[in-house]
């Protein structure tokens, strides 16, 4: 059940792989947005750690965690286009924080799963011992 | 209550992430393989930078070669008419058919050789830029083959049918070679009239062009001795816009580069 977020992944990686082959966007096109659309990625993973965090910690609240992925990726994508139109890599911006964010809920995940196991193995010592 | 000791293994919001990774995953998918065609089409974009020759061109093409062809012979007719007239005229046309064969301009033919050069179908040995070298025919090559038949005493040179002359140049330009300015791609066919066995000799000198090739791949040459080639003349522009010729004769000799 905790590997569904991961297969969710894969399954979509998959049609999405299918859906962009299909498509056939010309270069042109693809090298102007190529930027944004990574971004937006960026912002995607930002935003779904966030949930996983919140969820752990027990306070998810599905609004927040649905408007903040759509919101992220929309404002991502347009820093991004913003900054190309007055000639500022606003992108930076974005990469810097959100790159932050995803490291900071992904080490407080990892913490938490080290805490259940380092709990779990003591539980189990104590059990054997009585 | 411990976060620790609840579990979360049947609640709703792994549903929710779950929807939300797979459009992560489509995301993903997206920008992998946008990034990649752009990879892609950066490379088919320096192939397509130069189209192919359309249909109308190389029919265009056609007819002005048929063209020069017919101008030419035009050209020659006329000449050989002024020869039909008196003796004074028939030396001139006499002088100026040696000339023309000096120059170049007129298609002649005669005994000589056939030289095929192609790049070597062998597997060089390292991927080091100077083995990989060897195994290619390079404009260097056909420079020394041509020095080489001149120095046996060619009168005419061609390679792919581009007529050698006292202004041509062979030079590499990235993946061809321009003689006369024309891009020509290997198989190279060099041809030249003479004495068939002093050209094969001359090339075929120990340590000379042919030499280096055989030592690296014998199949990247092919020596034929021929009774009768035919060689084309040369079909390009001969206009001279700074050379002129001197007219007082009794002037050569000083020049004007004491002056």
């Amino acid at each position: 059940m905790t590997l569904l977020p991961v297969i969710g992944t894969i399954a979509g990686f998959i049609f999405g792989m299918i859906l962009f082959s299909h498509l056939n966007i010309p270069w042109e096109v693809a090298n102007n947005y190529a930027t944004y659309l990574s971004l937006a990625t960026l912002a995607g993973l930002d935003t779904i750690l966030g949930g996983i965090r919140a969820g752990i910690e027990g306070r998810f609240q599905d609004d927040i965690f649905v408007s903040g992925f759509v919101l992220n990726t929309l404002l991502a994508a347009g820093l991004a286009w913003l900054g190309d139109k007055i000639g500022v890599d606003l992108f930076l911006a974005a990469v810097v924080a959100l790159g932050t964010r995803v490291f900071l809920n992904l080490s407080l995940i990892r913490r938490y799963y080290l805490t259940k196991y380092a709990l779990r193995k003591k539980k189990d010592t104590q059990t054997s011992n009585s | 209550m411990n976060i620790f000791t609840t579990g979360f293994r049947h609640q709703p919001w792994v549903w929710q992430v779950t929807g939300l990774c797979f459009i992560l995953g489509t995301l993903l998918a997206g920008s992998i393989q946008t990034v990649s065609s752009i990879n892609r089409s950066g490379i088919a974009a320096v192939r397509v930078g130069v189209p192919p020759p359309t249909a109308s061109q190389l029919i265009e093409f056609k007819k002005l070669q048929d063209q020069i062809a017919e101008l030419t012979k035009k050209k020659n007719d006329l000449l050989s008419s002024i020869a039909n007239g008196n003796n004074q005229a028939k030396t001139l046309d006499e002088e100026l058919q040696k000339v023309d064969i000096l120059a170049g301009l007129t298609p002649v033919h005669g005994p000589g050789i056939i030289l095929y050069l192609q790049d070597s179908k062998k597997t060089p040995p390292s991927n080091r830029l100077f083995d990989a070298d060897k195994y290619i025919i390079h404009d260097v090559d056909l420079q020394q083959v041509v020095n080489e038949l001149a120095a046996s005493g060619a009168e005419a040179i061609s390679i792919n049918n581009q007529r050698l002359i006292a202004r041509t140049a062979i030079r590499c330009v990235g993946p061809t070679i321009q003689v006369n300015g024309i891009p020509i791609v290997p198989p190279f066919e060099v041809k030249a009239i003479g004495d068939p066995n002093t050209l094969a000799g001359g090339l075929n000198l120990p340590l000379g062009v042919l030499d280096g090739l055989r030592r690296c791949d014998p199949d990247m040459y092919k020596l034929e001795e021929k009774p009768d080639i035919l060689i084309p003349g040369y079909a390009g522009n001969t206009q001279t816009r700074y050379a002129k010729p001197v007219i007082d004769q009794s002037n050569t000799g000083k020049g004007n580069d004491n002056s």
